[in-house]
């Protein structure tokens, strides 16, 4: 078995499979051949049987006739069987009547050994079949016939049937052995294929490599097992080795963290020491004996003892006399409470310097243990400067509190306090001076909070406060506190750090001051109003004679054109009628009729003037003075005027109409008053505001005519105001028109002397839009 | 098992045996039958192997009839032979005659020696009947018999006649013919 175990699947394989068919083959020619046996025996006896019926037959006449040479005869036929090896013929009463026998031997055998006490039947011996049968003739039995075959042929048959089974058996082994080894291939070569893998995989700890399959079988399965393996393999590989790398990494990086740490340490007690060196405080050590051990550079400043002078020396030399007991309980309590290394205490006292003088210091000291001793370690500093300024300090201090206590103001310092978003909400009262109570009216204020006395404190005050403390900003200022029902005037300013957040306020009492401002600010008030009613009263009025004024002009020009159209019909229809003093009165009647016409035109025009509106529209001051100079082209050319316009004339937002006719009417005056016998020399250019003027532009028109007197300057811009007699013409309305052109647009008009004769008449526009005196009707 | 069964048989067969060789044992009462036994057990033998026709038995009803004729040789024997025996599911009876004719009736005849001078009377005699002639005479069969006992070697053998035979209507099975000597018609010279 062990052999079996050993071999390889595929001789196992085929060896089953031989088996398996070989035992089936077996079986099956087993049972064939035994089914076989027992055909043939039974056949054979069958066949004996009937041989010995047939001879029985035969020789039953010649039993009955005592003929035995008859029945040998008919024995002998036996002959023809070779397989027959004696036979006999006993008569009734069990006598040998014929035998038979292949041979002599036999013959003989027969005679002697079958004298039959053997009954009808048939057995085996171990080399023959023998039967009886008694021979029945007509009813009656005559004898019994005995035949013995030998087994030959059903031996060499059972040889054959060995010898085919044996054959069957090779062949099909042989066949089962070819058709085994071909298909197991089929099992096989997977399993092969997976073994080579895994040997593969083993040998070269390669776990990328994987077996393949397309089988769904056990064999697929057991593949795709191993694959899933290999995957966590490799897996479990490669995070195993990610993590031996990591833990390498770690490792290198512990181990240069260790130096850093060991060269930190170095560098740490090197600092050490050159601090301790460096320091300005003395840093003394001393054994429990109380004997200095190290002594530094800073202690020797203080001290003014070197290192050599000093170690080994009690540390009692370093103060005076009457602190060495004290000194002592201190070292004991230090050590007592040091043992567990803790930090000392820090005490003011006094040392000894080297020159015998007492100096104050400021001492702090530890213990430690080491070897089972105790050690002590101080640093000493010297506090000399230090407590005059403290000194110093406190005198100002003094000086401050008596100015603080005396001074007539209210003074106090407040804290002020923020919310998360460091919006000022409240303020404490840190200190108060006495006049803070007088002033203020609050008792008790030092540390409360402003809401707390005063809940109804208004909003502007912390958020004043809050801006002080915040800025850094000083800041003065009235304001008032109605729940305190005071007005103050406030200086307040931070003091302290920055973040300290705390202010100081300097303030005083203005209530009654206030007041009195307050009932004259009433008064004015009242005043101011009064006034505007008044004013009120009066821009209507003016308004309703506008209104007035433009009505009646408009109303009344029918009526005079009715009178000037017909006097004019009459006259020229009738006129012939009429002697020359009646066409003249008519003519003087249309004369009149169209001067008024003309008055009440230019009533009108000013009224219009008056409620003009401003549409703004962009004008170039040229193109309005060409209009309006084209307008005037018949009066310059009887004029024979000369007319210089400048180049660069303003620009500005107004009403072009209104505009066009204020310089045209400025231009007509110029024309008009000329000088007598002169031709107009009109100029006409851009105005150069003065810093008085304000946001204007403006258009001079120069003449070189009669001029205007200083007394008149500005009578002739009142409507129907002339400075001149009847006998030039005009309405005087054409200035009012101008300057109310001008201060609609925002402007000014008026006239100025010009140097070597006539008159410099100038009109300035808003230079934006010119909004004017809003005066609508 | 087959050895108690065989055991079973062989007491049967044995009892049988005893009984079956008992009648011929006790007639023999020594070893060797004598010359009438045996003859007449041949007589009641050819019974078996001869068939006659029909009509044969019309007159003795079932029973198959034995004559003798002559001389008697058997004594008791032949009936004792035939005893509560049966031929073809016939009863056998033996007959004595006295002459030829009164032997038309009777199936297997015996001639005895005593008749031989009358022998050929006696063959016309029988021409038309079914009777089986058996002597022991001399050139019985040539003369017409159709069965002749004779002696070879001590043994009872016979003769026969196969043209008598056919003559007389009847069939002999080839059996009993080839123990037998066959003999044909001796052309009758005279006598």
């Amino acid at each position: 078995m062990h052999a079996f175990g050993e071999r390889s699947i595929r001789q196992k394989l085929t060896m089953m499979g031989i088996l398996a068919s070989g035992t089936a083959i077996l079986l099956a020619c087993t049972a064939f051949l035994t089914y076989e046996l027992f055909a043939y025996r039974g056949d054979m006896i069958r066949s004996l049987f009937t041989q010995a019926e047939i001879v029985g037959a035969n020789s039953a006449s010649a039993i009955l006739f005592n003929d035995e040479p008859a029945a040998a005869e008919t024995l002998a036929a036996l002959k023809a069987d070779p397989h027959i090896v004696s036979a006999g013929i006993y008569t009734r009463d069990n006598r040998a009547f014929a035998v038979y026998g292949r041979s002599d031997k036999q013959r003989a055998v027969a005679l002697r050994e079958r004298f039959a006490d053997h009954a009808d039947g048939h057995w085996f011996e171990s080399d023959s079949l023998i039967l009886f049968r008694k021979i029945v003739f007509k009813g009656e039995t005559i004898g019994t016939v005995y035949i013995q075959s030998d087994l030959e042929e059903m031996n060499a048959r059972l040889w054959q049937y060995l010898v085919i089974i044996f054959v069957v058996f090779l062949a099909s082994s042989s066949v089962a052995l070819f058709i085994s080894s071909r298909l197991q291939g089929k099992l096989t070569q997977p399993l092969f294929h997976l073994v080579e893998t895994a040997q593969t995989v083993s040998r070269e700890k390669d776990y990328t490599i994987r077996a393949v399959t397309d089988s769904k079988d056990e064999m697929g399965i057991l593949v795709r097992a191993f694959n899933e393996m290999l995957v966590q393999i490799q897996q479990r590989d490669a995070a195993l080795r990610k993590s031996s790398d990591e833990m390498e990494q770690r490792v290198l990086e512990r181990t240069a963290q260790l130096q850093h740490a060991n060269m930190d340490l170095a560098q740490s007690e090197e600092r050490f020491r050159s601090v301790a060196q460096s320091a300005n405080d003395a840093i003394i050590s001393a054994d429990s004996a109380e004997r200095i051990l190290t002594w530094n550079k800073g202690a020797r400043m203080i001290f003014g003892y070197t290192e050599e002078e000093v170690v080994g020396k009690p540390l009692a030399i370093l103060m005076p006399e009457r602190y060495r007991d004290a000194h002592r309980k201190g070292l004991e309590r230090v050590r007592s409470s040091g043992e567990t290394g803790g930090s000392g205490s820090t005490i003011e006292l006094h040392g000894l310097r080297k020159d015998a003088n007492e100096f104050p210091l400021e001492i702090s000291l530890a213990a430690w243990q080491a070897g089972g001793e105790t050690f002590y370690s101080g640093i000493v500093r010297d506090i000399t400067e230090r407590k005059r300024a403290e000194e110093a300090f406190r005198k100002s201090e003094e000086k401050y509190r008596t100015l603080f206590n005396s001074v007539d103001e209210g003074v106090c310092t407040i804290e002020v306090l923020f919310d998360g978003n460091e919006k000022p909400i409240d303020y404490r009262f840190l200190e108060v001076n006495p006049s803070f109570e007088k002033q203020t009216g609050i008792h008790n204020a030092r540390g409360r909070r402003m809401r707390e006395i005063s809940p109804l404190h208004e909003e502007h005050w912390f958020d004043m406060y809050g801006k002080i403390a915040l800025t850094g900003e000083p800041a003065r200022f009235e304001n008032q506190a109605v729940q305190l029902g005071r007005w103050f005037e406030v200086y307040a300013l931070r003091v302290g750090e920055p973040t300290d957040r705390h202010v100081a306020i300097l303030f005083k009492d203005i209530t009654e001051r206030k007041r009195a401002e307050e009932t004259l600010r009433r008064a004015h008030d009242q005043l101011e109003a009064r006034v505007q009613e008044r004013t009120a009263e009066i821009l209507k009025k003016t308004r309703d004679l506008e209104t007035l004024l433009y009505v009646t002009s408009h109303d009344l020009r029918e009526p005079l054109r009715s009178i000037e159209n017909f006097s004019r019909m009459v006259h020229d229809r009738y006129g012939k009628l009429l002697d020359d003093k009646g066409r003249d009165f008519l003519q003087r009647v249309v004369r009149g009729a169209q001067r008024m016409d003309q008055l009440m035109t230019d009533i009108l025009a000013l009224s219009r003037a008056q409620r003009m509106e401003l549409p703004a529209e962009e004008i170039e001051s040229e193109s309005i003075v060409r209009e309006a100079l084209r307008q005037l082209e018949d009066k310059i050319k009887e004029t024979g005027a000369t007319v210089q316009v400048a180049k660069n004339l303003p620009r500005w937002q107004g009403n072009r109409t209104w505009a066009t006719q204020g310089v045209f009417n400025l231009i007509a005056n110029a024309l008009k008053f000329r000088r007598n016998g002169e031709a107009p020399d009109v100029e006409i250019a851009s105005y150069h505001p003065t810093v008085e003027d304000g946001p204007v532009v403006g258009i001079v028109v120069r003449d070189r005519g009669t001029g205007v007197a200083p007394e008149h300057a500005e009578r002739i811009f009142q409507l129907f105001q002339r400075a001149v007699g009847r006998e030039v013409e005009g309405t005087g309305a054409g200035l009012a028109i101008v300057r109310q052109v001008a201060e609609r647009h925002g402007g000014r008009a008026w006239v100025q002397p010009r140097e070597g004769g006539g008159s410099e008449f100038i009109l300035t526009f808003g230079a934006t839009n010119g909004s004017g005196r809003n005066e609508a009707p | 098992m087959l050895r108690c069964s065989l055991c079973v048989c062989r007491c049967l067969l044995l009892a049988l045996g005893i009984a079956v060789s008992d009648g011929v044992a006790a007639r023999a009462e020594s070893s060797a039958p004598t010359m009438p036994q045996v003859q007449a057990a041949f007589l009641f033998n050819f019974a078996k192997f001869v068939t006659w026709p029909n009509e044969a038995f019309q007159h003795s009803g079932d029973a198959l009839i034995i004559g003798v004729i002559g001389e008697d040789p058997f004594g008791s024997i032949l009936e004792e032979t035939i005893r509560d025996k049966t031929v073809m599911g016939k009863k056998l009876a033996v007959k004595r005659f006295a002459s030829i004719q009164d032997a038309a009736h009777c199936h297997i005849l015996f001639l005895g020696t005593s008749e031989e001078s009358r022998l050929s009377q006696m063959m016309t005699a029988l021409e038309k009947t079914n009777i089986l002639t058996v002597s022991d005479m001399e050139q019985f069969a040539e003369h017409g018999g159709m069965v002749a006992f004779t002696v070879e070697d001590q043994k009872v053998r016979f003769n026969v006649n196969v043209g008598a035979v056919e003559r007389a209507g009847l069939k002999m099975g080839s059996q009993l013919l080839k123990l037998a000597r066959i003999v044909s018609d001796k052309p009758r010279t005279g006598n």
